[in-house]
């Protein structure tokens, strides 16, 4: 059987983030309310990264069921922590969970309960800056991602398998990712091989395609492609996004199109569903 | 957004919606109270599976450990309610208080259920052995009360679901308390589903939800139980069968899967202590027959577990402290003072006359001396010598004289014997302290080898699973791949097949009855000539300039690709021959296939399953080698470990010879040294005695006649 394996702090795993940060991502995301693709992509990884330091947190602190690397591609490739965690690629969540870059305060107004709104302020932990500046260099990344995880099957070999979330925007710079995305599936430990998800954030507003089985309904070469590198949805996964209304099938992937904000918060939550932690 | 079932909130979200606390309890009496909190100062959370925790000292001063859940539960509310009547009525006092409030806390504007329970200082199970991993009788106690919690549930007719290490809390004064009841059982909720299959280092590997009922524990409380026995009967098993922060007790998953194989079961079933050892086999029985009904739990044999053990006598420890076995045999630490001797006569016999005879002597030449000086001090002198050799032959003549020289010779020699004999016996006990440590060292290398063996076997368990993972992978891989060139396929044949409707549809029209203006039976003969009879024969019309007489001139584009000129067809019946055939192949469109037919598609279907086919035989290849290996793999284990056995056995055996052997001779050397030691102070005492029987003392006996 496989992607069954005990997480614990004996047996951790490891989360690794592609941030597309090439120019295109200081354009606006599709939907309501413009803002910019950046900056919807570094909040929802600044949320995921206090989510799951939520989720592992026990009477001692926050446990190191995961470790956690975010890579930002665009005018280089590399980690894209900013603060004390600046240069680190895979961190131990704990470290994670005490090393925010700063914690901002958020204010927003939110139903009071009795029909009104009222205005609260609320502690935004925040690990990685939005950046949007250069190329869009995929497969630097993807070999980036794949030598990184390649270096942690070898201390842990029998973990539940690596996940690796790729977000962009584009079209790779520099060359067709294919080759460079088939060679981290081939990464496994005795679990099962490593997953590599893919979203793809709209600028257009177009109706997103979320967790598709099949490319058939995609678009063009370059979605298609996309589809291709992706992993299927471990059984698990898939049948959280089933309870999370989502049609899902043996084929699905973990691939969303055109993602809108909804979407792309679905995505890492779904895409970073282990199984239950101890 | 709001399409979908509202659902739980996450972690985040509560740890946000807490931060103000007025807010989200307000008008409920836990409004204002204060979060525990983080390092950043934001609501520090607990979180398990389906919740967070949270601990809040309400207004009042008392304190909440608060539960919000992060999924939702079936028909939570009524599971809750049924739980807490059964246990108000229970006096037990593991119970841990609390209230299930449905309108709990606000999270963005909408209401959610949480539960508000007494908070209590303790730590869970794993923490607290491990803190008292020194206190065997703790440990002890601690599987005496688990064993007392057990029967109390089941008195109650309560399932709990989850036991586990995270659930059973010990107090500071060593109480057990239980917490978590999400996934309890109560008669009430009879018939229900289970909400929570538990921790899976605690249960069976059959568990399924259908199995909710009072016996759901068993499992688990076997699990615990031995653990405790286990640990209370030797804390070193902690460490040896556990990584550091393993989330188990001293059994997780893999041992109930796969029990022959685990080092972990294997290490208590061959355990010195033969009532554990008992109990570890119940429970390889309980794995092997009855994984998902196992009996209650053995508390009469446990309880001999962790009894204590008759003392066996202490060893020999060297010449320093005696053992018990041998201080008898020797005598007290005064001896006996025997009188002193004396010379019993002042001359004996012959020099009875000469001796004063001889001192008569020296004394008138001592008073001569005044008359002639040098003749007198030497004759003084040499009768000195003379007198004081006289004194010694009787002094040696004394009979005295002889017993205190055998008392001092049997001295001297006992004294000597003694020392060789304190040498001795201080090797063999060198040479034994030595066959024992050597056993010692033996069994910690054996039990390295074991741990090797184990750990060797897993390493290449690993490579084996991981070759057999990039296997697989790579078939997925393929499979992928095979399914996009699927739909490349069949998008190609479609394409195929409307393209051979074209033509098929064209080359029913000829250009003979398709009376297009201009073209008579002359050009449509010059046409056939050049191959153009029908519709389908051409495909579109290509126009050159001609430079020389500033006219165009139209070629004809045929199938095969190459271009003809037809003589009297000139641009304008070209251009009307071109739109005929367009409009005919318009038509053509309309009519052609839009997808392929069921046929068709089945015809490529099967080429490509047939691949699919190939690349899943690869794949069970992949798993039946694994198979294979994985037995091979086992088989090498348990015949290294076998051999390792025998070999651990041999080396006891001798061990235990040698160290008898050692003993016997230890224990002869001993008591050859006591003798020496008695003989020793006998002859001290002896000697004692003759301790006036001097030269010196005779000397003043013949001149002062002082004894």
């Amino acid at each position: 059987m496989t992607y069954a394996a005990e997480i614990s702090r004996s047996n951790p795993t490891c989360f690794l983030f592609l941030v597309d940060q090439s120019a295109s991502m200081g354009d606006p995301i599709g939907g309501e309310v413009p803002q910019r693709k950046a900056d919807v992509v570094a909040d929802a990884i600044n949320r995921l990264l206090t989510e799951l330091s939520v989720k592992c947190a026990k009477e001692e602190g926050v446990r190191d069921y995961f470790h956690v690397a975010v890579i930002g591609y665009g005018h280089a490739v590399g980690s894209a922590f900013t603060g004390t965690l600046a240069g680190r690629d895979l961190v131990p969540l704990s470290e994670v969970a005490e090393n925010p870059a700063r914690v901002e305060e958020r204010r927003k107004k939110v139903p009071d309960g009795a029909g009104g709104l009222v205005e609260t302020a609320s502690s935004f932990p925040v690990w990685l800056d939005p950046v949007a500046n250069g190329g869009t260099p995929m497969c630097r990344a993807l070999s980036y991602a794949e030598s990184l995880v390649s270096r942690w099957l070898a201390e842990h070999p029998g973990c539940f398998p690596p996940i690796v979330l790729n977000l962009t925007d584009g079209e790779s710079t520099d060359g067709d990712p294919t080759a460079a995305a088939s060679t981290i599936p081939l990464q496994v430990s005795t679990d099962g091989s490593v997953l590599l998800f893919n979203l793809h954030v709209s600028g257009a507003g177009a109706s997103p395609t979320t967790f598709p089985d099949s490319d058939a309904s995609l678009p063009d070469a370059y979605s298609r492609t996309l589809f291709g590198m992706s992993s299927p949805l471990p059984p698990h996964m898939r049948s959280y996004a089933a309870q999370q209304g989502f049609g899902t099938s043996d084929a699905t992937r973990g691939f969303v199109y055109n993602a809108d904000i909804a979407s792309v918060v679905q995505f890492l939550d779904i895409g970073t569903r282990a199984t239950d932690l101890r | 957004m709001d399409q979908r079932p509202r659902s739980q909130p996450s972690g985040a979200t509560y740890v946000e919606a807490l931060q103000n606390t007025s807010l989200c309890f307000r008008g409920t009496d836990l409004a204002g109270a204060a979060v525990t909190t983080d390092s950043l100062g934001r609501p520090r959370p607990i979180s398990g599976n389906f919740a967070s925790v949270f601990s809040l000292t309400a207004v009042d001063g008392v304190r909440y450990a608060v539960k919000c859940f992060t999924r939702e539960v079936q028909s939570q509310a009524v599971r809750y309610r049924a739980i807490s009547e059964h246990l108000a009525r229970s006096t037990y006092d593991w119970v841990v208080r609390f209230d299930y409030v449905e309108r709990g806390i606000l999270v963005e504007g909408h209401w959610f259920a949480i539960l508000r329970m007494e908070w209590v200082e303790a730590v869970n199970l794993a923490r607290w052995v491990e803190r008292n991993l020194g206190d065997p009788a703790a440990l002890a106690r601690a599987g005496e009360r688990f064993g007392r919690l057990v029967t109390e549930l089941a008195e109650a007719g309560i399932g709990h679901g989850d036991l586990q290490h995270g659930n059973l809390l010990v107090t500071p004064d060593g109480s057990m308390r239980l917490v978590d009841y999400d996934g309890m059982y109560v008669p009430a909720l009879a018939g229900m589903a289970a909400a929570e299959m538990g921790h899976r280092n605690y249960q069976s590997p059959g568990r399924s939800t259908t199995q909710f009922g009072p016996t759901i524990d068993r499992f688990s409380a076997w699990v615990i139980y031995l653990s405790l026995l286990g640990v209370a009967a030797d804390p070193s098993l902690w460490a040896r069968l556990r990584d550091q922060d393993a989330e188990h007790l001293l059994l997780a998953e893999a041992d109930f899967a796969d029990p022959d194989a685990s080092l972990r079961l294997g290490a208590l079933l061959s355990h010195p202590n033969p009532q554990l050892r008992e109990v570890a086999e119940r429970f390889r029985q309980v794995l092997v027959r009855q994984p998902d009904s196992p009996p209650g739990l053995p508390l009469a044999l446990g309880s001999a577990v962790t009894a204590p053990l008759p003392q066996s006598a202490p060893r020999p420890e060297g010449t320093g402290g005696l053992p018990p076995w041998i201080a008898g045999h020797l005598r007290q630490a005064n001896p006996v003072v025997l009188p002193p001797v004396t010379f019993s006569h002042r001359y004996p016999g012959v020099l009875r006359w000469t001796l004063p005879a001889v001192l008569l002597a020296w004394v008138l030449l001592v008073v001569s001396a005044a008359v002639v000086p040098a003749v007198a001090v030497g004759g003084a002198l040499l009768t000195a010598l003379a007198s004081a050799g006289v004194a010694l032959v009787a002094y040696l003549r004394q009979p005295e004289t002889a017993r205190a020289r055998t008392a001092r010779a049997e001295y001297n020699r006992a004294k000597w014997a003694e020392s060789t004999a304190a040498r001795v016996h201080g090797e063999v006990d060198d040479r034994t302290r030595q066959v024992v440590r050597s056993a010692g060292t033996a069994k910690a290398d054996h039990d390295r080898e074991r741990a090797n063996l184990q750990l060797e076997h897993d390493r290449a368990l690993a490579a084996v699973q991981r070759a057999t993972q990039r296997a697989v992978a790579k078939v997925e891989l393929d499979v992928r791949s095979l399914t996009s060139e699927h739909g490349l396929a069949e998008r190609a044949l479609l394409t195929t097949k409307q393209q051979e409707h074209t033509r098929s549809y064209l080359a029913r029209f000829t250009i003979k009855s398709a009376g297009v203006d201009g073209i008579g039976t002359t050009l449509v003969a010059n046409l056939r000539s050049h191959g153009i009879s029908t519709a389908a024969d051409f495909l579109e019309v290509e126009y050159s300039t001609n430079g020389q007489y500033q006219s165009r001139i139209a070629r004809f584009v045929l199938t095969s690709g190459s271009r003809v000129r037809v003589p009297g067809v000139g641009e304008v019946k070209a251009g009307r021959l071109d739109s005929w055939r367009l409009s005919l192949a318009h038509n053509a469109m309309r009519t052609q296939p839009t997808a392929l037919t069921p046929h068709d598609g089945q015809v490529l279907k099967n080429r490509f399953e047939q691949r699919a086919v190939a690349l899943k035989a690869e794949q069970a290849r992949a798993h039946e080698s694994e198979r294979v290996r994985r037995l091979e793999l086992r088989k090498t284990l348990v015949d290294q470990q076998s051999a390792l056995a025998n070999t651990v056995r041999a080396a006891d055996m001798a061990a235990a010879r040698a160290r008898a052997a050692h003993e016997r001779e230890l224990s002869e050397s001993k008591i050859a040294f006591e003798r020496a030691q008695r003989e020793l102070l006998d002859a001290a005492t002896l000697v004692g005695s003759y301790k006036d029987i001097t030269y010196q003392r005779y000397l003043r006996l013949v001149l002062t006649g002082t004894k």
